[in-house]
């Protein structure tokens, strides 16, 4: 398992995302299910960075690893601010005319696409976000 | 100094774009576009050959266009790769952008 802790800012987010692409290389991801996954990645990683630290001075880990049957990617997203579950979000509509789409909700139905697990859970006062992606994906 | 530049001609607006669009610098390319409201635009072309990665965030640039500058807008995407496309068509957002490759 591989962790990586840092301050929740922005000028963090290009080392954030630097170390998920390097994780998921690492998992053996092709460059294309790298950059999916780079793009779930910085949409949780852009929640907490712009939401969970109204007064900022919070800290983020991103945790990845392999599951316990060694089938899926694992990446892990812990903070310490406020409770936030990210999967309580209705899907936007995306067949709704642009009008009356809304600009929130995109990112994380994005993340549900990308993925093939994604659990939210609360513990103690942190939020944690468990997303998992099989090895085995063929493009 | 803005990394996007917009140019406005015969009533579309061109903008170039490459590397990334993602969420440090979306917000940049937004700015940009609201400088188009109230002016006289029929078209905006974002010119994505050069693009590499775009995320919801860049998406949502792309959506503010439509929303914000005009509803009667047509909004291209220029050239962009297969994954840039797949992104696009993932969020459904191929329904109000034409995917082109050349203008």
């Amino acid at each position: 398992m591989e962790k990586l802790t840092l301050p929740a800012t922005l000028d963090k987010f290009e080392e954030m995302m630097s170390f998920v692409r390097e994780q998921a290389s690492k998992a053996g991801f092709e460059a294309a299910i790298v950059n999916k996954i780079a793009l779930a990645a910085e949409e949780v990683l852009a929640n907490v960075i712009n939401y969970a630290y109204p007064d900022g001075g919070g800290d983020l880990t991103i945790e990845t690893g392999l599951s316990s049957d060694n089938r899926n990617f694992v990446m892990t997203l812990v903070d310490s601010g406020n409770p936030f579950d990210p999967l309580n979000h209705e899907d936007p509509d995306i067949n709704a005319p642009v009008e009356e789409r809304s600009i929130g909700g995109l990112g994380i139905f994005m993340v549900k696409k990308i993925m093939d697990d994604v659990q939210y859970r609360r513990e103690g006062d942190r939020n944690i976000l468990v997303m998992e992606k099989k090895l085995d994906v063929k493009e | 100094m803005t990394q996007f530049t917009i140019d406005l001609k015969d009533g579309t607006a061109t903008v170039e774009l490459s590397g990334k669009l993602d969420t440090t610098n979306a917000p940049e390319l937004v700015e940009e576009l609201k400088t188009l409201a109230g002016k006289d635009v029929s078209k905006v072309a974002f010119m994505a050959k050069g693009l590499e990665y775009i995320s919801s965030a860049g998406l949502r640039a792309i959506v503010f266009a439509k929303q914000k500058i005009g509803q009667n807008l047509e909004v291209f995407v220029v050239g962009a790769t297969a994954e840039i496309i797949e992104v696009i068509k993932m969020t459904g957002f191929d329904s109000f952008v034409t995917i082109t490759n050349t203008l």
